[in-house]
């Protein structure tokens, strides 16, 4: 809310300047913003008497003052419809830099010499108001600094939270202001002439439900004359961001702001019934508000009717039929409690949101209703020719009394840390208006005041003492004393030693969002069907993810687009799938995905063409992390989709939980990628669940390697890792490993056939070995090559 | 052929071969093929069991003498071969190394090890809880009323009307607490989601980290001073802090802490519009009400808990101008941190 602090000083004298109330505020709790940068130029400027002027001979629009300062007179051509002889204003003399581009010059605008000039807000960055030139009040001395009066004249603008809707007014501001200062700040009165017959002859006030509506109250002034409203008004109103409209409902608003209470205002020539009925709508009935739509109501709305015929969505919006018009002279006000919920709940069905709406969801003051009402009947008695009808309509069958709130010293200073004692809580209590009766040492019970409707428990009055006490002013303790946690698993330091195998692999981690569209793209573990957001941002956004892939394919294409071809990303992230049977109607998985494209081994000096990246780069990586782990996945060779052009499934046991190999071009097509990307995903819960832990030392020997190789030629369609397979699961009494080292067609192999060389390491433990003992082992490999594959030595 | 004779032939041969080695590999290959387990000289030793008594001893020192002298020109020509190559003067070491691809934690990540690492000190551990998340969970336990405007500090994604995706990781505090008895101590980091346009200053998506200690008295002056300790080792030990009293509806008294602009060093700039502060983290003492819905008594437990977003700080502290960098993972973004 903007606080103009003219209006504010209404009420209250402080001496603080905008910035250091708005600090102060700001640390009682309402965060409170004066950013106003102070500009270099503000000192040149000079408060201006207009001591004559006459029109411009040559421009109709213009008008020739002559003008007088502390500096002497000048003469100035002004543009603006409300300079006039007498008026002050702000002078921007010769020299004023206004902009880094522009600086008042003497100059001839059509002739006639002007020497400087009369501003407007806008013209020096105060607000948007390029109405007229700024007009200042009669008695400010020429000698005034214009900064000070900038100051003066400045506007704060609270944010304030939605426990306190006293806030949300300037009495409430007024109130925090007299509490920071030590001082009271004072409500003007609402005294005003009464005649006529008693409004109890001319309208009555049927509440159907008094929980919706615990206090209706209304009153009728008469012989008002719709006029726009007088200039200070305007000014209150339009500081504080409201627009003005004419002077009734202009004034409702100003009693609104001033008070927090908002006001309703009906052409009592419109109400034809004579009874204001306050009912819940039916459902399906129809609405013309204000705004000139057209509502269509349910029965969490509540309505104001005449008779039965709704006139006002109660406490949201009023109807287009029974408003204020320009030839409206006879006014009812309806000023009144609504119950929070019903407010809300109707404003949020409709979504409409008004001031009035969030005052009264919020809980406005009940003990404030009448106040309101009196000081707006004031008012347009004041200020728009009205008179008053004697009496008013008062329905508020059970006051609303706080609850008396049992408070607890030693409670307090538990909870805060602090050793607080009854008098300087006494005297917080004082000031924040309430009501305090000691019942011991250590209790007493309180009556917070009825503008304070967040004031129910032993707690919130803990954090009032608090507040006013000021949290700066609480001695921060770290006194270390704890409870330690065991953890009970490793998972987080398998997360990273996973990553640390992946940066080290030269992967960059991703961060993609987990909503996706509706697809089933690209799935790999996640079965079940996806998560539907009901309210999605976008079409895009509107599913929780199944795959992570689709993201790092988005992320490969939009480095693309910027012209970077080598990329190895990976992600570890949450995947969703429906599940009827939980609570939160999900199944959520740890997945852990990558995906690679361009070379491997970049353009450099030192080799003669860069390297690609391949499906065993790929491969080699996880077939690493997978053996690091020590867990029992295993890589199968799978059909190719629609999505894999080559597929490989990663096993644990009988279950597939992912997938690795080479995207189909279409499919890349549609991510806007065209080279080649080879990617996996797999479910991280299983890759760490199956992890074991198996570090404990292995023999090294130091006894030499020797190596022997074998080419064996066999049907081609026999895949390789078949035969590694078999090797490596041979054992022999001494350190022993396979590896493949060359695949060959042609030639001396016989068409149809494949020659495949594999190298074999052997260590003696404890000894040497001899050329005997390797001659067996290599033996025992030939003999069941032979026998699984038919192999033949070349 | 008398193997004194063929061992001078072979002695000859050598000789010619080694002279017309070149390179590296030339004399590699030459120490394979006299040298090597299956050589020239190792297949004339394989014949010395067939020699009578006398030759085999002669035979045995003049092989031993072939074998020796070849190895030693064969070593002593590679050795020097190398070492040519290391003191060649030709070599312009001024020349680029060979890139080594190394990949990067994301700065998300770095930021968030480095916040659980630093509760870590002072006996945080870790909690996570899930994502999609029921609203019992998320707002009513929490003591979010329905129909309160309190709800509509946080945009919501709804799956159906009781299930949501979480606004904040404060859901993972009530299945703790739902699950463990007091003393507790954790952090909760972790995604969280808000129904808020996506542009350069917020995001659908973010991260947050929570925290709670729970215990038989915990005060809002031990609150202050975890925070402190927090801010401090995170931002640097020369930040100031000021803590005012705010509003969350499962904390009370609630505060927001700012932290003094360390970009401009508190007299105001563009980032901390002008105020000298950031503001940073909310926090506050449990709401006796969040410790009734856990069936904890607020009479003998109290406890603090506070909240900070990861992506704000990380922009603070980085210069990160635009949130959604965080999702686009353009390389270059990427390898900066
Ligand atoms: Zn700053």
């Amino acid at each position: 809310m903007k606080i103009y602090l003219p209006w504010l000083k209404d009420y209250i004298r402080f001496d603080d300047s905008p910035g250091e109330l708005a600090d102060k505020l700001t640390l009682l709790g309402t965060e409170t913003d004066y950013h106003l940068a102070q500009k270099t130029f503000f000192s040149d400027l000079r408060v201006a008497k207009v001591i004559s002027s006459k029109k411009h001979p040559n421009a109709d629009r213009l008008t020739l003052c002559k003008v007088q300062t502390k500096d002497g007179e000048f003469a100035v051509v002004c543009g603006a419809p409300n300079v006039r002889d007498g008026m002050k204003s702000v002078f921007a003399p010769i020299g004023t830099q206004l902009t880094p581009k522009f600086k008042i010059e003497k100059r001839k605008v059509r002739g006639e010499i002007s020497e400087g000039m009369l501003v407007a807000e806008d013209e020096i960055g105060l607000s948007d108001d390029h109405s007229g030139i700024i007009e200042l009040g009669e008695n400010v001395a020429l000698t005034k600094d214009v900064t000070e009066i900038i100051a003066e004249n400045a506007t704060i603008e609270t944010d304030v939270t939605p426990n306190r809707p006293d806030c949300l007014s300037y009495f409430g501001m007024a109130r925090e202001t007299a509490i920071l200062n030590n001082t009271n700040f004072s409500k003007p009165d609402t005294k005003y002439p009464e005649t006529g017959a008693p409004i109890g002859s001319e309208i009555k006030v049927k509440i159907e439900n008094p929980d919706d509506c615990p206090r209706y109250a209304c009153r009728i002034v008469e012989n008002v004359t719709i006029a726009p409203s007088p200039k200070w008004l305007q000014n209150y109103l339009v500081k504080s961001g409201i627009r003005s409209i004419n002077n009734v409902v202009d004034l409702s608003n100003f009693v609104l702001l001033e008070t927090g209470q908002p006001l309703h205002t009906f052409d009592l020539d419109l109400i034809k019934s004579g009874e204001i009925h306050i009912r819940r709508a039916k459902n399906g009935e129809k609405f013309l508000a204000l705004d000139e739509k057209e509502y269509e109501l349910t029965a969490d709305n509540l309505m104001i009717c005449d008779g039965d015929l709704p006139v006002a969505i109660g406490g949201v919006m009023g109807g287009e039929k029974s408003g204020v018009s320009k030839n409206t002279t006879k006014i009812l006000i309806e000023s009144a409690y609504f119950a929070p919920g019903i407010i809300r709940k109707s404003s949020k069905i409709l979504g409409l949101a008004s001031e009035s709406s969030k005052r009264f969801e919020r809980g406005v003051d009940p003990e404030g209703v009448i106040y309101a009402l009196e000081r707006l009947a004031q008012l347009l008695v004041q200020h728009a020719g009205g008179t008053a009808r004697s009496g008013r309509i008062d329905e508020y069958p059970n006051p609303i009394v706080p609850n008396p709130i049992e408070f607890r010293i030693s409670r307090a200073n538990r909870i805060i840390g602090v050793d607080f004692t009854m008098e300087q809580i006494h005297e917080y209590f004082r000031k924040l208006e309430f009501t305090v009766e000691k019942v011991s040492d250590d209790m007493m019970v309180v009556k917070p005041p009825t503008f304070r409707p967040d004031l129910e428990r032993e707690i919130d009055l803990i954090e009032e003492v608090v507040r006013l006490y000021g949290m700066q002013n609480v001695e921060s303790d770290l006194t270390v004393n704890f409870h330690v946690q065991f953890r009970t698993s490793e998972e987080n330091s398998i997360v990273d030693s996973v990553k640390q195998r992946m940066f080290g692999a030269g992967f960059d981690e991703t961060y993609t969002v987990s909503m996706d569209r509706e697809t089933a793209d690209l799935r790999t573990f996640v079965r079940g069907s996806s998560v539907p957001i009901s309210n999605p941002l976008s079409s895009d956004l509107s599913h929780m993810r199944q795959s992570i892939l689709p993201g790092l394919l988005r992320a490969i294409s939009f480095n693309l687009r910027r012209q970077h071809s080598d990329i190895r990303f990976f992600e570890i992230g949450t995947l969703f799938e429906s599940d009827k049977k939980s609570e939160t109607l999900a199944r959520e998985y740890q997945a852990f995905a990558g995906a690679i494209t361009g070379n491997y081994l970049m353009e450099h000096w030192s080799i003669e063409q860069p390297i690609p990246m391949s499906l065993f780069h790929l491969k080699g990586v996880l077939s690493g992390l997978s053996a690091f782990q020590n867990n029992s996945f295993q890589m199968l060779s799978a059909t190719p989709d629609e999505y894999w052009q080559a597929k490989m499934e990663i096993r644990h046991g009988d279950e597939t939980v992912g997938i690795f190999g080479i995207l189909r071009a279409e499919l890349l097509e549609s991510y806007d990628i065209d080279q080649q990307v080879f990617a996996f995903e797999m479910n991280f819960d299983q890759f760490k669940k199956s992890a074991v832990d198996v570090r404990r030392l292995k023999h090294i020997s130091n006894f030499p390697l020797i190596n022997r190789d074998f080419s064996l030629v066999c049907d081609r369609s026999i895949p390789v890792g078949n035969m590694l397979n078999l090797f490596k699961s041979l054992k022999f009494s001494c350190e022993y490993r396979v590896e493949f080292v060359k695949y060959f067609e042609g030639g001396s192999v016989p068409d149809g056939k494949a020659s495949r060389s594999f190298r074999f390491y052997f260590r003696g433990i404890g000894k040497n070995l001899t050329d005997a003992e390797i001659d067996g082992f290599m033996r025992k490999i030939l003999a069941v090559a032979e026998k699984d594959f038919q192999v033949v030595l070349r | 052929m008398n193997i004194q004779v063929r061992i001078k032939e072979i002695r000859t041969e050598f000789d010619s071969e080694f002279s017309a080695c070149l390179s590296l590999e030339d004399f590699n290959n030459l120490q394979r093929k006299y040298l090597s387990r299956k050589g020239i000289v190792a297949s004339l030793f394989k014949e010395i069991p067939k020699l009578s008594a006398d030759e085999k001893r002669s035979a045995g020192k003049h092989l031993n003498v072939l074998r020796k002298s070849v190895e030693e020109k064969i070593s002593e020509a590679i050795q020097s071969f190398q070492k040519k190559k290391k003191i060649d003067l030709s070599m312009d070491v001024s020349l680029p190394g060979t890139p080594e691809i190394y990949g990067n934690k994301h700065i998300l990540s770095q930021v968030m090890d480095e916040i659980n690492s630093i509760f870590n000190e002072i006996g945080f551990s870790v909690e996570t809880g899930p994502e999609v998340e029921t609203d019992f969970n998320n707002f009513s336990s929490l003591n979010f009323p329905e129909n309160h405007p309190a709800r509509d500090m946080q945009d919501t994604f709804f799956i159906t009307k009781d299930v949501l995706l979480r606004t904040h990781t404060s859901s993972v505090q009530i299945r703790v607490m739902m699950d463990k008895e007091p003393p507790l101590r954790f952090i909760s980091p972790g995604r969280v989601y808000r129904n808020e346009a996506i542009n350069a200053r917020s995001h659908c998506m973010f991260h947050q980290v929570e925290g709670l200690y729970v215990d038989k008295n915990v005060t809002f002056a031990e609150l202050k001073g975890t925070v402190e300790y927090f801010c401090k080792r995170f931002f640097g030990k020369d930040v100031a802090l000021r803590f005012r009293p705010s509003f969350f509806p499962f904390t009370e008294p609630s505060a927001e802490v700012d932290i003094s602009c360390f970009l401009c060093g508190g007299s105001g700039c563009r980032v901390c519009k002008h105020t000298g502060w950031l503001e940073i983290l909310g926090c506050g003492m449990v709401d006796p009400n969040v410790f009734k819905s856990v069936g904890f008594d607020p009479e003998k437990i109290t406890g603090f808990a506070f909240g900070m977003g990861v992506e704000r700080p990380a922009m603070l502290k980085y210069g990160i101008t635009d949130i959604r960098m965080f999702w686009e993972n353009d390389i270059r973004f990427l390898h900066q941190f």
